[in-house]
């Protein structure tokens, strides 16, 4: 089931497992808000060495340039937005 | 994070052609090597591989300029295009394409591609991505400084404007939806789709009639 | 540690934005691992794909174009799956180099 529901605030995780996975660095130990449920998928982690994967939800998450960046130079409301495994997401408070 | 990790000059290989007088390299050699050893064990035919790569070269983004001229001219597809993308394009006879996703573009908010990761492309809808797409400039640039970047393209846009970045970090491909001129309502779907460029349909550039 | 692969956020430079049409081993290794991840074929995934090519050396990610790096990354992982060994790789490179196509067509 589902961890997490849109609108929900989630805080990437700052894990760096020296293997293949599919969590950009610079968004670890971010927060940002799940904007859609993209359904389950098998788990990157296991898929890369070709073992049955673990399935989870990906869930769309939209964090602010500003807060991923210090030194963002655009808009004050841009964004950017991945698809993160819930294994890789703590909720974090409103 | 290494913010100034900049020692790569290497990019140029990905954008040299081929000399017609090139030796045959060894990766050329190899590609002929895997693939004959793993059609002589039944792995692979060479009938499958044939129509593989006619799958890969009839995707393109007519197929994309298609799309978008639907929507733009029919609100209930362009309702199903956003909210179940895959569902929306096999109505029109294309795919399948995976898990796609399509993000609209509006007066306060622009839309733009990538994978930071690697090159996820939407290419069962549009084919080959360019070889930018593929860059590590591109990849590495786009996600902090979208504004620069959009402007190498000659994308100008308001600071009221929201950008938004999506990182195709998983299985899920995005195509941006673009705003339609307003001086093109009523347009035929033939004469809208000519509007509709690639990179519209990436995010670097805006449609204009 | 950033990997290697992982460049979101990094400096670089002006996009060069030439365009070029993909050669025609650049359309064969692309539609053979394609082929090969299918759900008809999974004889390895995409994600082992990407995998391995993470897996260089940085100086040879580097010096590999893009698609040298599927086909670099491709030989490593089906030796390492056992769908092919490097002996009968080696040979077949051989075979091919002298012209002698073991009766089987080069295409």
């Amino acid at each position: 089931m589902a961890a997490f529901r849109v609108g929900d605030r989630v805080r990437v995780r700052t894990n760096d497992p020296p293997t293949h996975m599919r969590t950009p660095a610079f968004l670890r130990g971010k927060v940002g808000v799940i904007e859609r449920d993209q359904g389950p998928f098998g788990r990157p982690e296991d898929l890369a060495y070709g073992r049955a994967p673990r399935v989870g939800t990906v869930y769309r998450v939209r964090f602010r340039q500003r807060e991923v960046w210090p030194d963002y130079r655009g808009g004050p409301r841009d964004t950017v937005a991945a698809d993160l495994f819930e294994h890789w997401l703590d909720r974090e408070a409103s | 994070m290494s913010h100034d990790h900049d020692d790569h000059d290497h990019d140029d290989h990905d954008h040299r052609p081929p000399q017609p007088d090139d030796p045959v390299s060894r990766y050329e050699a190899l590609e002929q090597a895997l693939r004959e050893l793993l059609i002589e064990k039944g792995v692979v035919t060479a009938d499958g591989l044939r129509r593989t790569m006619e799958v890969l070269e009839s995707a393109s983004p007519e197929n994309g300029a298609r799309i978008v001229a639907r929507a733009w001219s029919d609100p209930a597809f362009k309702e199903l295009l956003l909210q179940d993308g895959q569902a929306a394009v096999a109505s029109l006879g294309m795919g399948p394409t995976g898990r796609f996703v399509v993000v609209e573009n509006t007066p306060e908010r622009h839309n733009v591609i990538v994978c930071t990761l690697c090159s996820c492309y939407p290419r069962f809808v549009l084919g080959f991505p360019p070889a930018w797409y593929k860059s590590r400039d591109y990849r590495a640039r786009v996600v902090h400084e979208p504004r620069a970047v959009l402007a190498e393209f000659g994308l100008k846009l308001s600071d009221d404007t929201e950008v938004v970045v999506s990182d195709s970090t998983a299985e899920i491909r995005y195509m941006v939806l673009p705003q339609q001129p307003p001086e093109t309502k009523g347009w035929p779907e033939e004469k809208l789709a000519g509007l509709i460029t690639r990179d519209c349909l990436i995010g670097t550039a805006v449609a204009r009639a | 540690m950033v990997q290697h692969h992982d460049v979101g956020g990094q400096s670089g430079r002006p996009l060069d934005r030439q365009e070029h049409d993909l050669s025609d081993f650049e359309r064969r290794i692309d539609a053979l691992c394609l082929m090969l991840c299918s759900p008809a074929t999974r004889v390895v995934t995409v994600e082992e794909l990407r995998r391995v090519k993470e897996q260089m050396k940085p100086a040879e990610y580097d010096a590999l174009s893009y698609y040298e790096r599927w086909t670099e990354g491709l030989y490593r992982l089906l030796v390492e799956k056992g769908v092919l060994s490097e002996a009968e790789i080696a040979t077949k490179l051989r075979q091919n180099a002298e012209g002698d196509h073991g009766g089987v067509p080069r295409r």
